[in-house]
């Protein structure tokens, strides 16, 4: 089933003198369960593109579907809804709210959706548990190491269940073996709940996890492959 | 939710948040006092216009409040006495006449405005009885009670001889030897100025009344029936009669009302103002720096409604907190002084002159508490409104990137 359907989508920055094009006719179309690792340099459009499916930012021109909706055509709120229902963010950096506890963080867009306390607690604890950090729930952010504020990150954005998980640059913050580690849990969300995962990064140990790898070059796609 | 975030966000800063609520714990302790000091003031200014002369209500002959003289006596005095007494909210009541005249002594003369009243009636009206600082009150005929004030100028003692001239009700000068038996002192000084006080009795004869009267000056049980008592006696009375209460007889006391009431709303707005600014100072400034997590909150799909109401309850909190920590305060400060209160000295003879005394009781009211409750917190919101506009203006794109 088509998750997310970009068509020719376009994204030019503009400071009224100097035109920049992040991003030109990209055309995708992203199947639930896929684990994608949009991978290329600084500047290719990583980001753009991400920000674009995410409803986070409106393309210059073309089109976003998701689950067959236009939403470039939505508005402000509709997309706020959009996102809580349907779209995980996990940000490079971990971008928890400091004055949450690590449960209080996971929770809130279980709170913002209207779910009962019982149920909150339910859901938060088995996605805690799940990604190892159950012990941490008390903890705030800065009490925890980076690696286990990115799993933090990572539970905010499953928790609600949503349709597409998007990543951007996950492990540029974390060493190597905590990276690794992190991605194997990625790895594991979309195995077991088949979450949808696109995750940009340059990381090669993320691009060598891809199951499809999406290359960007100045703003379009270079090659689109499926590895396994 | 939002509450909890609203509650730890205010926390953040600690230092920032406590100089603002200082602001106003300091605001609103010294609104507190001021406007219960102003009512206080108002209060005791009113208090002794009526217990000094006034009373509550008057009653003369129809006329007599624009045109003083003696001719205007009141034509029924047992008509005007049988409906006081059948009027079951007045507590007392005395009969008097008052008069224009001169009062000569060996070295110097005054006009004087000549009160004569029925002493042990009068007692329960008025507190010049209480007032006496030398001598005693009025006992017999041919005594006469001046204020400490008036015998200076006419250098005169306990046991000195004055006289008192008049236009009788004939139109003809008439005068009368009286002996100074006492002097008052009462918080108006320039009530003290004219005011002499004779036996009715030798008010009637100098005045050729026979047993007739010009005034009954009437207290009622609680002052919220004095409007109530009128009508009733205005029935009763016809329009032969005119009926006049404390704020008919000094239009300047309601004068002073609303100037109290415009001043203080003008307290009160310097006030508020400038909380608000201060209020505006943190909460913008507290928006600038977590323009990253507004961008996060705003991507993870919280509605800029909710955004815009955590900032306002983040505000509202600070607003109720301050105020709550400044009433408290204000509370200590206002309970002692409004038993024992405020001893205005340095300024006893300007309070004198608009008829309050030197010593102020602070009076709370339900008015003043429910302004000083509410107004910071209020202006706390008001103080939130632009910078919880420019936090829903936040466009997450770029905010995340924010640093």
């Amino acid at each position: 089933m088509t998750i997310i359907k970009t068509e020719n989508l376009t994204k030019i920055y503009s400071d009224g003198k100097v035109e920049v094009v992040a991003l030109k006719d990209v055309s995708l179309e992203i199947l639930s369960g896929e684990f994608i690792v949009i991978a290329g340099p600084s500047g290719s459009g990583k980001t753009t593109l991400l920000n674009l499916i995410g409803g986070l930012d409106k393309p210059t021109k073309g089109k976003v579907y998701l689950e067959g909706k236009d939403i470039t055509v939505m508005k402000r709120e509709e997309l706020s809804d959009l996102r809580l229902r349907k779209i995980g963010f996990i940000f490079q950096a971990y971008n928890l709210i400091p004055v949450l506890t690590v449960f209080e963080n996971v929770e809130l867009p279980l709170v913002l959706l209207g779910i009962p306390e019982k149920e909150r607690f339910e859901r938060v604890m088995e996605v805690l548990k799940a990604l190892g950090i159950a012990e941490l729930v008390n903890k705030k952010p800065n009490e925890i190491s980076g690696g286990q504020q990115q799993r933090v990150a990572i539970a905010r954005a499953i928790v609600t269940e949503p349709a597409i998980v998007l990543a951007d640059e996950p492990t540029a913050h974390l060493d190597s073996k905590t990276g690794g580690m992190l991605i194997d849990i990625m790895q594991e969300m979309n195995q077991t709940r088949r979450i949808t995962f696109v995750i940009c990064s340059h990381d090669p140990q993320v691009i060598q996890r891809a199951r499809r790898l999406i290359k960007l070059r100045d703003g379009m796609v270079e090659s689109d492959e499926k590895l396994w | 939710m939002i509450l909890k975030l609203a509650w730890r966000n205010i926390w953040r800063n600690k230092r920032r948040t406590l100089i603002v609520m200082l602001s106003i714990i300091v605001s609103v302790s010294v609104l507190l006092l001021v406007d219960t000091l102003s009512v206080g003031m108002v209060k005791q200014m009113l208090d002794n216009q009526i217990n000094i002369h006034i009373s509550h209500i008057q009653v003369h002959k129809k006329g007599f409040k624009d045109d003083k003289t003696v001719k205007n006596y009141i034509p029924d005095d047992l008509k005007v006495e049988k409906a006081i007494t059948e009027t079951k909210e007045i507590k007392s009541y005395s009969k008097r006449i008052i008069t224009y005249g001169m009062i000569n002594s060996a070295y110097n003369s005054s006009s004087a405005i000549i009160v004569g009243v029925q002493p042990d009636k009068e007692k329960s009206i008025t507190i010049i009885s209480n007032s006496i600082s030398k001598g005693r009150y009025l006992e017999n005929e041919n005594e006469i009670l001046l204020s400490k004030k008036l015998a200076q100028k006419l250098n005169v003692e306990i046991g000195d001889k004055v006289v008192l001239m008049v236009s009788d009700v004939d139109g003809n000068i008439s005068s009368e030897l009286f002996r100074v038996v006492g002097l008052y002192e009462s918080p108006y000084s320039e009530f003290d100025k004219l005011h002499v006080y004779i036996v009715i009795q030798d008010a009637q004869k100098i005045l050729k009344l026979d047993d007739k009267v010009i005034e009954f000056a009437i207290i009622v049980k609680d002052s919220k029936y004095v409007n109530h008592v009128k009508e009733r006696l205005v029935q009763k009375l016809g329009d032969l009669y005119e009926v006049l209460t404390y704020a008919d007889v000094a239009p300047f006391i309601s004068i002073m009302l609303d100037i109290y009431y415009q001043m203080i709303w003008i307290y009160y707005l310097i006030f508020g103002v400038a909380v608000c600014f201060g209020v505006i100072n943190i909460m913008l400034m507290s928006v600038f720096e977590r323009v990253r997590e507004f961008g996060v909150l705003k991507a993870i799909g919280m509605k800029n409604k909710d955004i815009f109401l955590l900032i306002m309850t983040e505000s509202f909190i600070i607003g109720v907190l301050g105020t709550i920590i400044g009433l408290a305060l204000g509370f200590a400060l206002y309970i002692p002084l409004s038993k024992s209160g405020i001893d205005l000295g340095i300024f006893a003879e300007s309070l004198a002159w608009y008829g309050v005394g030197r010593v102020i009781y602070p009076v709370l009211t339900n008015f003043t508490l429910a302004l000083v409750a509410f107004t910071m917190p209020f202006m706390s919101l008001i103080g939130a409104i632009y910078p919880a506009v420019k936090s829903i203006k936040i466009e997450p794109v770029e905010a995340i990137k924010y640093i």
